[in-house]
């Protein structure tokens, strides 16, 4: 006989029927460690669906008042992921993403920027459940439709206005996010994406013929960082950090000059800021600046140009980036 | 008065962003690139699926079209390649492991899966072609040279107005009323 | 839809108009729905005239390509618009002067071709009409200078590698790159 969950364990003396509408009611309501567990489960799910899956589809993306719409089309073949994504108005800016390099082409600079990386799903496995909900909380929110089909609801609601959070519509059958919304701590929408054409491919035979960059366009290529100093502290601290935002890691670049680029990453399990700290003679943005959700804040810090960006509201990353300072002679540690 | 080759206006609207002028432009080549794609492709709801990507692959492409070729050929070669990858991606799936027709048609999806080739459209497309057929074999003769001089002979003006001693002029008027003739019977067919 | 502009139809039809006349009958063929399908229906009479085979379904194949490429960015002109500043233009931070690659030339516009049709659609649904499709007028950042603009694309760009989300969402966080235009 399975074991229940640890919601339930302490009712199993109660009446069948009484059991029967706790169990069935749990799911709805969410409360607890099972929905952890669920949420946890549905995630993974969307994660494995979003990367073993083969599929093309148009997505509108609404914000502010703004109606975007995109293609995306994401194959695996042989093992590998082949990611592709253009923006179909305004300017034909295209993203292609395969396991080792990103392209982003910007047809208004004429430049292709390339860039060497590390697959995130290397980085991030899966989701800490538990410890996100110190932070947010974490929902099923029962099935909703959507584009004519059945879509599982997932909540994750920040507590704070420190972060956003995530309401994913996931198709029951495949487990992709037919809809996602980018929530405010009062659980309202401030983004969101929907597909509004999506289809599998049963098999793909191969990545498509590359027709190559455009005529005339330049190319910027950005090395992989040095591997990350693991057990070498960074020569940087961070002194009151937003509640909840670690230290994850940093990596080194080298620029055309020698000159090092430290990156620093903070999260809090599921939002990410990366703070960039350049030497002072490097040009960088000085206060705050936005691209829809997405925040900047730049300053300089102890000689140096820091530049912190992340899909936090303002606040957060001008927190970030003002929580950092030079790691004091004598050993003070960052953990 | 030269005969450019009646493509490359359209063309250099189009490259320029003109949207409508490869509207007309895939009006003209549609029924060859279908046919073209046929020979691959079984189905003809998929045919008309491959065309269409066959045409929106042309549009993205258009900027790298070279002038010095003419564009049919390039369209050509677009649509092999789209209809060949098609084929590719058909016979690499494994039977059975679609997401399953049964499934989009339970979710009301079931549209994209209805067989375009009933016995219904079968017959249209050959009452069209019946139809014209008709209609210009009863033209009067005039009418009927002229435009079986231009159409399957590919003659300009000029040389039909030399080969049947008439004035350009006589040439243009009697291809136009050829086709409005045939027209009168085909514009009905087509309604919806 | 008058004769004259139909005999100017025919008369385009086999590329026989000169160009005055023709640039005024092109226009016209925009604002008229009539006079386009009237050049559909001419072709047809060619076509079977030749001897080539027609199909009924196909005719349709031309309302659909319009359709869809109504969501499609207007392509650019061969003339490049953009003057680039001269000397060094830094993108994440980097000077360009070492990595600069002028690639070989290659055929085609974009890199996305688009994948071939899917196999089983999941979704088809006509898409929102378009709304501020053609206000490009907003710039990315917000900041005046464009080394930093360049600079905070390429920070974003990389950041995505390294944001949990990222890795929950998939490429769908490229978005916040790809979607927006940059003024000029």
């Amino acid at each position: 006989m399975p074991r229940l969950p640890a919601m339930t364990r302490g009712v199993e003396a109660l009446p069948p029927a009484a059991l029967m509408v706790m169990l069935l009611l749990a799911p709805q309501t969410g409360a607890g460690a099972s929905a952890n567990a669920e949420v946890k489960a549905a995630l993974a799910r969307m994660t494995q669906a979003l990367h073993s899956l083969s599929y093309t589809g148009t997505f509108v993306y609404l914000h502010g008042d703004r109606l975007d719409t995109l293609r995306f089309s994401h194959t695996v073949h042989d093992g590998q992921e082949l990611e592709r994504l253009v923006s179909l108005n305004g300017v034909a800016r295209e993203v292609h993403r395969d396991p080792t390099t990103v392209v982003c082409v910007m047809p208004d600079a004429k430049a292709v920027l390339v860039e060497k990386r590390i697959p995130a799903t290397q980085l991030w496995p899966s989701l800490d459940v538990a410890r996100l909900g110190q932070f947010y909380r974490l929902h099923t929110l029962g099935d909703s439709r959507v584009a004519g089909r059945v879509a599982q609801v997932v909540g994750i609601i920040p507590r704070d206005a420190l972060r956003y959070g995530y309401r994913f519509y996931l198709d029951r059958e495949t487990g992709l996010p037919l809809k996602t919304d980018l929530m405010n701590e009062e659980a309202n929408p401030i983004e969101q994406i929907m597909f509004t054409s999506l289809g599998l491919h049963a098999d793909v035979s191969g990545p498509e013929e590359d027709e190559g960059v455009p005529n005339g366009y330049r190319t910027v290529t950005q090395n992989a960082p040095q591997s990350d100093q693991k057990g070498v502290a960074s020569q940087w601290v961070f002194r009151n950090l937003p509640v909840g935002f670690a230290l994850h890691g940093h990596h080194h670049w080298a620029d055309a000059t020698g000159a090092q680029v430290e990156q620093l990453v903070l999260t809090d399990g599921l939002a990410s800021v990366s703070v960039y700290v350049e030497r002072s003679g490097s040009e960088g943005l000085q206060g705050a600046a936005h691209i829809g959700a997405v925040n900047a804040w730049g300053g300089r810090v102890a000689d140096h140009q820091v530049t912190a960006v992340g899909e936090v509201p303002h606040g957060t990353v001008r927190q970030v980036a003002e929580a950092l300072s030079p790691r004091p002679a004598g050993g003070d540690r960052n953990d | 008065m030269t005969n450019r080759p009646p493509d490359d206006e359209l063309v250099e609207r189009a490259r320029g962003g003109d949207r409508r002028a490869f509207d007309l432009l895939v009006l003209r080549y549609q029924q060859r690139v279908a046919n073209l794609v046929s020979r691959y492709v079984r189905e003809p709801s998929e045919t008309q699926d491959v065309t269409q990507e066959v045409f929106i692959k042309a549009y993205r492409a258009l900027k790298g079209f070279r002038r010095d070729s003419a564009f049919y050929t390039w369209l050509y070669r677009i649509a092999i390649n789209t209809a060949k990858n098609f084929l590719v991606a058909q016979s690499r799936r494994p039977p059975g492991s679609d997401l399953g027709v049964e499934t989009a048609e339970q979710l009301g999806m079931g549209g994209r899966i209805r067989d375009y080739a009933t016995p219904e459209r079968e017959l249209l497309s050959e009452e069209i072609a019946t139809t014209i057929r008709a209609a210009l074999d009863g033209l009067p003769e005039d009418l009927r040279t002229a435009i079986t001089l231009r159409e399957l002979e590919g003659m300009s003006y000029e040389e039909i107005a030399e080969a049947m001693s008439c004035p350009i002029g006589t040439v243009r008027s009697r291809i136009f009323r050829a086709r409005e003739v045939i027209d009168k019977h085909l514009k009905p067919l087509l309604q919806p | 839809m008058s004769w004259e502009q139909r005999e100017h139809l025919s008369s385009l039809l086999d590329g026989e108009l000169d160009p005055a006349t023709q640039d005024r009958v092109l226009g016209e063929l925009n604002e008229d729905e009539g006079l386009r399908d009237l050049w559909g229906r001419y072709h047809l009479i060619g076509e079977v005239l030749r001897g080539e085979p027609v199909s009924h379904g196909v005719i349709a194949v031309a309302d659909r390509v319009r359709k869809c490429l109504e969501e499609e960015p207007v392509m650019l002109s061969p003339r490049p618009r953009i003057s680039i500043p001269r000397g060094l233009v830094h993108v994440g931070g980097w000077a360009l002067a070492a990595s600069v690659a002028l690639l070989a030339i290659v055929s085609g516009p974009t890199l996305f071709r688009g994948a071939a049709t899917p196999s089983t659609w999941l979704v088809r649904q006509e898409p929102p009409t378009p709304i501020l499709y053609r206000d490009q007028s907003g710039v990315r950042w917000g900041v005046r200078r464009p080394e930093v603009e360049s600079k905070l694309n390429s920070f974003l760009a990389n950041h995505q590698a390294y944001s949990p989300v990222a890795g929950l969402k998939g490429m769908v966080s490229y978005a916040t790159f790809a979607r927006y235009d940059s003024g000029r």
